[in-house]
């Protein structure tokens, strides 16, 4: 009978150790879900397993059947009837009720092989918002044994810290992206802000370039001008200069009528460079 | 010889010299055109040339003598006090000096003397008959 039993345990040690090391494999929560489908089922009989992780509002469930298994993420809406009742009361419980049973696998999508008679429930917080609701589904050929509780007790601790370890590796991930986002969006603006200032320094440039041009132009207009205007006027200077060494009579026969030209194209002059200010002015309004 | 679009100007130079020197033969120009021409035969021993000129301007006239190789000596007198217009002078050799109006009888004296010595030192005498 010992040898019966040592063998017994030898087993369950070497299952659990290989559902240690395959968990400790995954990385994702679906690995996780393939890894509880694939080992549990070595270490205890059950009709339906449930894992239900919960942390300051989220939760993740992995629900197994001997033939299936599956994962879902979300709020507290996720928990079946009987997990509500754990997660109030934090007492264990072996719940036989037969409606209650049917109740509680209302949401459940897994073909169960048999129909089940007994749940055992335990609830076990790791922390003030953070635990784990364990509840295996016990009937016909597959009968939940209280032996079976100490091995559970492992599986469940092994459990919770690889689904607490996934879930820190996803937040880091997820503020990565984040700050990723963050910093793409900076680098966006800094490209916007760039471009911006080097419209800006081609206005600027262009502005300058146009206002030189219009500057060279304008002296070179207003050279012009002195010098439209120096010609006759140089002229009346030298007729009044030299006026004094000529006789009364050169002066009134010869200097009078060429002052009187001269004066004459200095008033054109001057005119012609009034009505060109003008005209400018008028196409600059 | 005098080349100046402006007749007037040519007339009062005319008037100054012809009172400086009893027998001086001038031959004025008030297009330049005609002037360059007419370079050649007369050979003036000194040429008063204005800078601001329709069609051919001082400059264009300046620059002809120099691919012609003409040498006559040349005064520059305009109306322009521009210093870029005197600083472009010095580019040409045969200017020997550049002057503004308004004449005075003090500046032609000056500048008819300038010439004299320039042509003594030159070993020339200047082409008075």
């Amino acid at each position: 009978m010992s040898t019966v039993l040592a063998f017994k345990y030898r087993l369950i040690y070497e299952s659990l150790s290989r559902f240690s090391s395959a968990l400790s494999r995954s990385t994702t929560l679906d690995q996780v879900r393939q890894c509880l489908q694939g080992q549990i089922k070595y270490l205890f009989d059950y009709q339906l397993v449930r894992f239900s992780f919960y942390q300051q509002g989220y939760y993740v469930t992995f629900s197994l059947v001997p033939t299936g298994s599956n994962v879902v993420c979300g709020s507290a809406g996720l928990l079946w009837k009987h997990e509500q009742i754990l997660s109030e009361s934090h007492v264990p419980a072996i719940l036989d009720d037969a409606a209650l049973i049917a109740d509680s696998l209302q949401p459940s999508q897994l073909r169960l092989p048999e129909k089940p008679t007994q749940i055992w429930g335990w609830h076990v917080a790791f922390s003030a918002d953070s635990g784990l609701i364990v509840s295996v589904f016990s009937g016909g050929d597959r009968q939940f044994q209280p032996a079976d509780v100490p091995i559970l007790r492992i599986a469940v601790e092994n459990l919770y810290a690889k689904i607490l370890s996934i879930k820190l590796i996803e937040e880091l991930g997820s503020k990565q992206q984040e700050l990723q986002l963050a910093l793409s969006n900076l680098q966006e603006k800094n490209d916007v802000i760039a471009q911006l200032v080097a419209t800006q320094e081609a206005v600027i440039q262009y502005r300058t370039q146009e206002l030189e041009h219009k500057n060279t132009r304008l002296l070179e207009v207003s050279r012009q001008h002195a010098h439209t205007i120096r010609e006759p006027l140089s002229r009346i200077l030298s007729l009044a200069y030299l006026m004094e060494t000529f006789s009364a009579e050169e002066i009134m026969e010869e200097m009078m009528p060429m002052l009187v030209v001269t004066s004459h194209d200095l008033d054109k002059a001057l005119q012609q460079i009034i009505s060109s200010i003008d005209a400018d002015l008028t196409t600059a309004g | 010889m005098l080349v100046d679009d402006s007749a007037i100007c040519n007339l009062m130079m005319k008037k100054v010299l012809s009172r400086l020197f009893d027998n001086l033969k001038i031959h004025d120009f008030t297009d330049p055109e005609v002037a360059y021409s007419e370079l050649p035969t007369i050979n003036p021993s000194l040429i008063f040339l204005d800078l601001n000129m329709p069609e051919l301007d001082g400059w264009g006239f300046l620059k002809q003598m120099q691919e012609s190789g003409q040498k006559n000596r040349v005064i520059i007198l305009t109306s322009s006090t521009s210093t870029l217009d005197q600083a472009r002078c010095a580019s040409f050799s045969n200017v020997i000096a550049y002057h503004t109006k308004p004449l005075t009888q003090a500046l032609v004296n000056s500048l008819m003397q300038t010439f004299q010595t320039e042509s003594f030192s030159a070993g020339r005498l200047p082409a008075t008959p």
